[in-house]
């Protein structure tokens, strides 16, 4: 048995001692960074690059591994309790995490995340370590058309992330896709819409516009209030911890969250983001309680929080398979693997063995680890907030502040933030839905991109997208995806006495 | 005055109109189409004519659909101030990160913060600044080792002063 | 209570003045020095940079931190670095896509000209090869030629963008072959493999770096030639684009340490020797071929004549075949 020899190998080095502390480590990093706003791991990994060249190429993956999946689990506090994304993929939990912490559920929102988190991550690595050959292969099924039709039917899903008016979630979605405009276009190297600015060269970078428009935006709206009568929340012990129902209600979504984030993880250029987005709104698709979704709901927390934490393990798979990066974190990681003399690629398996095994063992107890990390800091967060917000705002707005100017140490991204905060807040003050925005800005540049590349691949005739298995597939459920809230209403027309869950206009 | 939904939607679709016709109007400098492929061009035209329809139909829907009272826009008297004041701060932050460099930037913006929006005692104020102030500077330019302006202060270290 | 606060933060400024007054001297490096890759996070280039920062942080104390800025052929790098401070503290490591601008196509999307920029030393470069999945019916590029020859059309290539070195050594070939194969740009080698692996493309020109090898050892791809002056040490087998029918493909991919052209001249000696010594360390060779780069050093004066050799050679190549 193959696999429980990986397996005991896996743990044995694991749990040596000196691979726990620095796993210890990079968890312990990579939650701070994971909470403190903009700050993310790629940042805080290639500068903290230097130190581990001088630890043993073990130590050092594990420990910057360690912070990969550590930001993946803390990018989630700041967004329940503060409605401001700690990481870009957690963008999605502030949309049902904060309401629950206004109601004062912040303690249950806390911990489901983590449970969630720690399912999604721990179900990754056993996925790993059990399929990566077969997975990795159908990672490179994946060529431009095949992205194409993915974010065609990722921008579909943008339709059930908002509850308001279907025409102003439609707006907002093409607004993003415009924004997304903004920058060099990849396929032919031109560079539009920056009015000068080379900062803006790379387009709008993801961070800072998120930032501002959920976070920078909510302290806005908070001044106006008096924030004298205001205490941030009210949380009741027994807010700390999910109740029954909450339990119940979150089964579902982690199961799901957890297998589709993983696969959409091991397609390169999938990521994190992707899979919370398409946990949400499938979660909300399918749920018995549609409406219940953006007012405080715990499967709008639980699936999307499972499934960036699977898609962050799936994202190792092209690496430790193939030797491709999947996303930039990953890039660096690889980076620090070839520093070290060790070059990732198909033999990686059978030429360095313990280092590959080694790795997917951290794995297991980092999600452990962090699992007892979070847990108890949710009281101390939950603590935190009783500071009275005019003491609290300041705090949070410069940590915004660092946060968006140490993306790039380039002071523009401060702007943009600020800039998008007020939009932002005029979003919330006309209702328009925020969340499509930021969907469309990030899947609208790869979809441009994707579609550029296949049309010269296929010398401009648009029949590449049905001559092949998987794009064919995908755009068939897109379209049966926008056909079927038409179809129910014909369905309905015809019983007229049926009571339906339909979707709204 | 935007004291009804209505109101509100109708500035917002032109608003909105109108920067889709901006799209639209720059995205033709950068060409249509070119030997079968779409050049750069075209997606932002595209997007930018689908925008302006978009907000006409929300304009249409919120005519038809006919006035009703929302809610105030300001809540306060007082939050144009308040308001007006933070985004000046925050505007204020980003100018002089680079000229007055991180630790002196977010004591001041920090005083500021809680001395002009709802002021609070001075002795709490500067001592809350203060230790903010020092305890991130410790968390990102030591610990974590992000690279801070350094401004004017030179590369101060507290201590250098004794 | 203004005039508390204008006290007090006249306080603050003599505070801050007199501190910074009694400060440490000027020391170059005193800080983090920023080196800009104009390739995306993650790319090859960037390990060899990692590397030699390793041993300059040993010389020096500080760091070398890559700073990523991708796009528009190298142009974003390349005006990044023309508008940073001379002081030294942001450094180009660059190739030949974006030190001579003027001489390249589409050269509106630099800022600056040649004379801009001051080269130092070059350390390093990339070894460009072509590809095939190791399963594709061509053991050789003329094989490949014959076919592509009677299904015009039918067959793509993948590069890394439009007017890269990638390009150029593509777009030279199937020209002088006379094929028409379609070509479709990557962002990066990661995403070129992954195409080439997939069979979203038939042949790619990519570079003979760590992973790359990988793949070549594992048998999983197959070069076919080498568009350089000589064979590389690591493929002794494949035959350089010359001995296939080819012209000689004599334009190096250096790689190389570029500063605005104000730098103090301190500054650039300070690197100059840093580099140096970096090239002569015993395991510097060894670790370098190990990520996948060689060590192709020349001192300030022979990289200067070198970037210009190079840079005019590109544009003769693309004016022959009519691309500028």
């Amino acid at each position: 048995m193959e696999i429980v020899n990986h397996l005991l190998l896996s743990f044995q080095i694991a749990l040596d001692s000196g691979n726990l502390f620095w796993c210890f480590m990079g968890c312990l990093l990579g939650t701070l960074v994971g909470v403190l706003p903009g700050l993310g791991p790629l940042a805080s990994m290639s500068l903290l690059l230097p130190i581990s060249f001088k630890l043993s190429p073990v130590h050092s993956i594990i420990m910057l591994a360690g912070i990969y999946y550590g930001a993946a689990y803390g990018g989630s506090t700041t967004s329940i309790l503060l409605n401001i994304p700690g990481e870009a993929c957690s963008m999605i939990t502030c949309l049902d995490g904060y309401q629950m912490a206004k109601k004062g559920r912040a303690g249950a929102a806390l911990g489901i995340s983590a449970i969630g988190s720690f399912i999604g991550g721990t179900f990754g690595v056993i996925l790993i370590t059990v399929l990566a050959p077969p997975l990795a292969g159908i990672a490179v099924k994946f060529g431009p058309p095949e992205y194409v039709s993915l974010m065609v039917l990722g921008l579909t899903f943008v339709t059930y992330l908002s509850s308001g008016s279907m025409v102003k979630a439609l707006m907002m979605t093409v607004f993003g896709l415009l924004l997304g405009c903004i920058g060099t276009d990849l396929v032919t190297g031109s560079i539009r819409f920056t009015m000068g600015l080379t900062g803006l060269s790379e387009g709008l970078d993801l961070v800072p516009v998120v930032m501002g428009l959920f976070g920078i935006s909510e302290v806005m709206l908070n001044i106006e209030e008096k924030m004298l009568e205001r205490e941030v929340f009210h949380t009741t012990l027994r807010g700390l911890i999910p109740n029954r129902q909450e339990f119940k209600d979150s089964a579902g979504p982690i199961a799901r969250g957890s297998v589709m984030g993983f696969f959409l993880g091991v397609l390169p250029g999938g990521g994190a983001i992707l899979a919370s987005i398409v946990s949400y709104a499938m979660e909300r698709k399918f749920s018995k309680h549609p409406e219940r979704f953006g007012t405080g709901y715990i499967a709008g927390v639980a699936g999307p929080e499972t499934a960036n934490n699977a898609a962050s393990q799936g994202a190792f798979i092209p690496l430790l398979s193939l030797g491709i990066p999947g996303n930039p974190v990953i890039a660096l990681l690889m980076g620090a693997l070839i520093i070290h003399g060790v070059t990732p690629g198909p033999l990686l398996m059978e030429t360095h063995p313990n280092l590959f095994w080694g790795v997917v063992g951290s794995m297991y107890t980092g999600n452990v680890m962090l699992v007892f990390l979070n847990l108890p800091l949710i009281s101390i967060w939950v603590k935190l907030l009783r500071v009275p917000y005019v003491l609290l705002f300041p705090v949070i707005l410069m940590l915004c502040l660092v946060g968006a100017y140490s993306i790039n140490n380039n002071i523009l991204d401060v702007f943009i933030m600020v800039f998008f905060g007020v939009v932002g807040y005029l979003m919330k003050k006309f209702e328009y839905p925020a969340a499509p925005v930021v969907l469309a800005l990030i899947l609208g540049p790869m979809l441009e991109k994707s579609l550029g590349q296949s049309l010269m691949m296929s010398n401009g005739s648009f029949r590449i997208f049905l001559t092949r298995p998987i794009p064919l597939t995908m755009l068939g459920i897109t379209f049966l995806l926008l056909v079927s809230p038409l179809l129910l209403r014909l369905w309905k027309r015809r019983r007229p006495g049926l009571l339906l869950e339909g979707q709204e206009d | 005055m935007l004291q009804t939904r209505q109101s509100r939607d109708v500035l917002s679709s032109l608003v909105f109109m109108a920067i889709g016709l901006i799209f639209c109007i720059g995205s033709i400098t950068y060409g249509d189409v070119r030997g079968g492929v779409p050049s750069a061009g075209l997606f932002p035209c595209l997007g930018g004519m689908t925008f302006i329809l978009l907000s006409a139909i929300n304009l249409g829907l919120t005519l038809k659909a006919g006035s009703a009272k929302a809610g105030l826009f300001f809540p306060q008297a007082d939050s144009p101030r308040k308001l007006s004041l933070l985004l000046g701060a925050l505007f204020a932050y980003g100018v002089a990160l680079m000229f007055l460099g991180f630790f002196l930037t977010t004591l001041l913006f920090m005083i500021f913060l809680l001395k002009a929006i709802e002021p609070q005692k001075w002795g709490a104020s500067l001592i809350a600044s203060f230790s903010v102030s020092a305890a991130a500077y410790i968390l990102f330019e030591v610990l974590l080792k992000v690279q801070l302006p350094v401004g004017i202060l030179g590369n101060f270290r507290l201590w250098n002063l004794f | 209570m203004y005039r508390k606060m204008v006290v007090l933060i006249g306080i603050s400024v003599l505070c801050a003045v007199w501190t910074g007054a009694a400060g440490a001297q000027e020391k170059y490096p005193e800080r983090p020095v920023q080196g800009i890759v104009p390739y995306a996070a993650g790319s090859s280039t960037e390990n060899a940079v990692r590397l030699l920062g390793e041993y300059l942080q040993k010389y020096w104390g500080q760091p070398l931190v890559v700073m990523n800025k991708p796009g528009a052929g190298g142009g974003i790098g390349g005006n990044e670095l023309y508008k940073s401070k001379p002081d030294g503290y942001t450094v180009g490591m660059f190739n030949l896509t974006n030190t001579t601008p003027e001489l390249l196509m589409d050269p509106q999307r630099f800022i600056y000209k040649s004379k801009d920029l001051q080269p130092i030393v070059q350390f390093s470069g990339t070894m460009p090869i072509i590809t095939v999945k190791v399963d594709a019916p061509w053991k050789t590029l003329p094989e490949f030629i014959e076919d592509a020859k009677k299904n015009p059309n039918k067959y793509r290539w993948a590069h890394h963008g439009r007017g890269s070195p990638y390009w150029q050594i593509g777009t030279a070939l199937f020209q002088h072959a006379g094929v028409k194969v379609l070509d479709v740009p990557f962002e990066g080698d990661g995403k070129n493999l992954i195409a080439l692996l997939g069979g979203h493309v038939d042949i790619s020109v990519m570079t003979f770096a760590a992973t790359n090898r990988e793949q070549i050892k594992a048998q999983k791809i197959r070069p076919l030639a080498v568009p350089a002056a000589t064979r590389y040490d690591e493929l002794p087998d494949v035959p350089r684009v010359d001995e296939v029918g080819f012209p000689p493909h004599t334009i190096e991919i250096y790689l190389g340490v570029f500063v605005p052209k104000a730098t103090p001249k301190e500054v650039i000696e300070k690197w100059r020797a840093a580099v140096k010594r970096a090239v002569g360390e015993p395991d510097f060779k060894g670790r370098m071929n190990q990520i996948g780069f060689p060590v192709w050093y020349k001192d300030t004066a022979e990289f200067e004549e070198h970037v210009v050799k190079i840079g005019k050679a590109q544009h003769d190549l693309l004016k022959k075949f009519g691309l500028i």
